[in-house]
């Protein structure tokens, strides 16, 4: 049966996290009374900023040993649960090395971007654990691919059949698959809307026909009107096969989402882990510029 | 420039579909922006014409040609290029053409609408968003700040300027008494040396007057070596506090005074109970020789009532004086209270001290005449008050009007004063020197001075000689190391003004004046023991760090005064 990361092992890092956590605040509250009050320049804050620098430095790893399939320093599940557990962990770490002291400077800037970093994170753990089963719902077994391939057929189809309509009806089907919109930005495949558009007949721009709905409606409403059978069984057929391509469609625009909303974190996630690399280095070197 | 695609359609590729397109280059591709639309074909092909075939240059994908991988090169007459499901070869281009392609499908076709189905098909990389912001943190908050360093002008010029500069380093708010345009905008004005923690004369500097723990002449220094001013007071804390106010402050050394050599009587003290801190020592003033003859010292000794008394040459008893059946304010008609002798200084600590003049005269008048009530004896000065007696009655007894008018009179008798001759046989001179003797003899030996006062016959022939009023030295900082706010004290347990006052110092019941009503630790452990009653106490609460008998620190720490050029500065040990 297949167990998440977060319980692997038994939820051994939970454990190794709570037990850092609750280390750290008996180390901050050490500090009452003592000779400064709580922050980053007591020994037990030059203690908690070498465990959260260490911390950010190892959990920044975890991007290198993921592509190092050849390593054998723990499985990638393990880390992954170590980094998810630890990471949350840090959280605490560096909010008590800091003693929630903020300001306009490149401290505060650090912890920021740690905090950006870790609740990207948050997010990223709870899209890795709803969205997949959404996505393979959605994709009913079938790979993208399989699903373009047959979006391919379907329209290669609508182009033979609709040759044998009138040139109006010819025009607007294949305005329809050419302004076929799928994909695009990266604000266009996360709200999946449906920018596809067609062109009237004696009209020069496009309109908007999301969910191929003006083109079905078109199609059956000359169903009724149509005078040989033969015309209206190749109507009755364009309909069916843009009934279908509609619903390809949405299962494509479905499935670019829930892959964008799985991998939109990381945008984030990543390049605000560089840039707190590169703040907590200047952190860590202007308090001993400054000493 | 004119190019011609020829399009293999249908089932079989049986068809062909031509279109024209016209620009310098033609471009193919399943991205958005190519002028042939091939779905699927994940990147761009650029055609340029040339004279033996086409130039071509693949964006982000390979292409093959005569079975090689490649980008660039050149698709001669004849020759195919292999694309992602497509072949591509040239044909003889017809009048007008400059270029002709012929498109072959030849994989399965994938649907493509020229939209990005990948997140990282778009505009946005990762890397790139990461290597954007790592140089723009990296510029902002460390390079251009960092140029500040190498040159006061540029700094000066930073912080003048909406550019970042070291103010992004700070750490934490500074306290209010730094937080000046001096210090605030110019962090060298303590951060010195960069890398190396803010030296002495950074702080000595305007902190002339500061003084150590102790004085070293006396006191060996070596306890002290290598504690710099920001061991103990560190700035860019937040709640602003420069003062350490934990215990560890004294007590890192003082929990260990059997260590110490050369320091007689200085206790351990580990906190403010009974069992950690020994009981307070008094800083008594003690007179040396016969009487206080050669002058005071003050004296450190724990207090023991049963032994210790204060001796300050003064005859007083409190009991009389608070008890209002005897004694009762001239003005009021009152009975007294503490505060109509002891007023309270500004430290909140000690007291004004009392004087003859300001607090006993109205009742103890210096009256020595009882014919001549207003006039007074002057106080403080022996020899003037004698002299004074003297000029008084000579004056009066070489006064031929006055001495007849006296004549008439009968002797005086007032209760606790002297009986005054009205007459006398003889001259003026000897009549009056007669009666100023008698009148000292009086004063010095019945009521008078000798109220209040400590007076030594000598038993000397000359009026001047015959008598020596000891003088009067009361002490008036019992703890001269420790600390105490009567203000906040006149409240205390609820009880208010006299009350506040009698519950530590015990005036109604003391009959003497070498009385001691100074209390001790244990009444103050009444209410301050560490963590029993009242609110604990630290030992900052009542003692300070920076002596008044400390050395002078800039001398100590050898920092140059700031008016010498180049200071502040700290020069090497032994320089």
């Amino acid at each position: 049966m297949h167990v998440s990361f977060l319980a692997w092992r038994g939820y051994r890092y939970g454990k190794w996290a709570l037990i850092l956590a609750f280390a750290c605040l008996l180390l901050y509250l050490s500090q009452i009374g003592a000779a400064q009050p709580p922050n980053g320049g007591t020994w037990q804050g030059y203690v908690l900023g070498t465990l959260g620098a260490l911390l950010i430095v190892w959990l920044s790893l975890l991007g290198i040993r993921k592509r190092s399939y050849a390593s054998t320093r723990g499985s990638v599940e393990g880390w992954t649960s170590a980094h998810v557990y630890l990471g949350a962990a840090l959280l605490l770490v560096a909010t008590l090395h800091s003693d929630a002291q903020l300001g306009w400077n490149v401290h505060t800037l650090a912890y920021a971007l740690m905090c950006l970093v870790i609740f990207s994170g948050f997010y990223g753990l709870y899209v890795y654990m709803h969205l997949p089963g959404r996505l393979a719902d959605n994709s009913a077994g079938k790979a993208r691919d399989v699903w373009l391939e047959e979006l391919a057929e379907l329209d290669n189809h609508i182009r033979d059949e609709v040759k044998s309509c009138d040139a109006e009806l010819q025009a607007m089907a294949l305005s329809a698959l050419e302004l076929t919109r799928l994909g695009g930005s990266a604000r266009q495949q996360l709200s999946a809307r449906d920018y596809s558009g067609l062109v009237r007949p004696g009209q020069s721009r496009a309109v908007a026909n999301p969910g191929q709905a003006v083109i079905l409606g078109e199609l059956s409403s000359r169903i009724p009107d149509s005078r040989k059978q033969s015309e209206a069984e190749v109507l009755n057929e364009l309909l069916s096969l843009f009934g279908r391509r509609q619903l390809i469609l949405q299962r494509l625009r479905k499935d670019i989402q829930y892959k964008a909303l799985l991998k939109i974190w990381l945008w984030v996630h990543i390049p605000l882990t560089v840039g707190l690399l590169v703040a907590l280095s200047i952190h860590i070197l202007s308090v001993f510029i400054y000493w | 420039m004119y190019f011609l695609v020829r399009k293999l359609t249908g089932r079989s590729g049986g068809e062909a579909l031509e279109t024209e397109y016209q620009g310098d280059v033609l471009t193919l591709g399943g991205v958005a922006g190519a002028m042939v639309n091939l779905p699927g074909v994940p990147g761009l092909l650029e055609l340029t014409p040339d004279a033996s075939g086409a130039r071509f240059n693949a964006r982000r994908m390979d292409v093959g040609l005569g079975g090689e991988v490649t980008r660039k090169g050149l698709l001669a007459p004849g020759e195919s290029l292999q694309l992602p499901g497509f072949e591509l070869s040239l044909f003889a281009p017809p009048q007008g053409f400059e270029l002709a392609l012929q498109l072959k499908q030849t994989g399965a076709s994938k649907a493509s609408y020229g939209g990005a189905m990948e997140l990282s098909a778009t505009a946005w990389s990762v890397r790139g968003v990461s290597w954007t912001l790592a140089l723009l943190v990296l510029v902002t908050c460390l390079l251009i700040p960092l140029a500040g360093l190498f040159s006061s002008d540029v700094a000066q010029t930073l912080r003048a300027t909406p550019l970042p500069d070291d103010g992004l380093w700070l750490s934490g708010p500074l306290i209010a008494a730094h937080d000046t345009s001096d210090i605030a905008d110019d962090c060298q004005a303590c951060h010195t040396q960069a890398f190396v923690m803010v030296e002495d004369g950074a702080c000595l500097a305007c902190h002339r007057g500061m003084t150590e723990h102790v004085d070293i002449a006396v006191h060996p220094a070596e306890a002290f070596a290598g504690v710099r001013c920001a061991t103990c007071h560190r700035e860019h804390n937040e709640p602003q506090q420069m003062v350490r106010s934990d215990n560890g402050l004294c007590v890192d050394c003082h929990a260990d005074t059997a260590q110490w050599s050369g320091v007689e009587d200085m206790l351990p003290v580990h906190r403010f109970t009974a069992a950690d801190h020994p009981e307070f020592k008094f800083g008594l003033l003690t007179p040396q020789g016969p009487g206080g003859a050669y002058g005071w010292e003050v004296e450190r000794v724990r207090p023991d009532l049963s032994t210790l008394n204060e001796r300050s040459n003064l005859k007083f008893t409190h009991e009389v004086h608070l008890d209002p059946e005897k004694v009762r304010a001239e003005a009021s008609g009152e009975g007294l209270v503490c505060a109509s002798c002891h007023t309270l200084k500004d430290d909140g600590e000690h007291f004004e001290p009392v004087s003859m003049d300001q607090h006993c005269r109205s009742c103890h008048t210096l009256s020595f005449d009882i014919f001549d009530p207003d006039i007074e004896l002057p106080h403080g000065d022996l020899r003037a008050a004698i002299v004074a007696m003297e000029a008084h009655f000579i004056r009066e007894f070489t006064d031929p009007a006055l001495r007849k008018e006296r004549e008439g009179q009968k002797p005086r008798r007032v209760p606790g004063k002297r009986d005054a001759a009205a007459s006398c046989e003889g001259n003026g001179l000897d009549c009056g020197r007669a009666e100023a003797l008698k009148e000292a003899e009086y004063q010095f030996a019945n009521t008078g001075c000798i109220t209040c006062h400590v007076v030594v016959d000598t038993g000397a022939r000359d009026i001047n000689d015959r008598w020596r009023v000891q003088p009067i030295r009361i002490t008036d900082d019992w703890y001269p190391h420790g600390r105490f706010d009567h203000t906040s004290h006149l409240i205390l347990d609820g009880k208010f003004g006299e009350e506040a006052c009698e519950s530590c110092h015990q005036a109604h019941k003391s009959t003497e004046s070498t009385d001691i009503l100074i209390p001790g630790r244990d009444n103050c452990l009444t209410c301050h023991a560490d963590g029993v009653t009242g609110p604990a106490l630290g030992c900052i609460d009542c003692h300070i760090f920076h002596t008044e008998t400390g050395s002078v620190s800039a001398a100590v720490r050898k920092v140059r005064p700031a008016s010498e050029p180049g200071a502040p500065e700290t020069r090497p040990e032994g320089d």
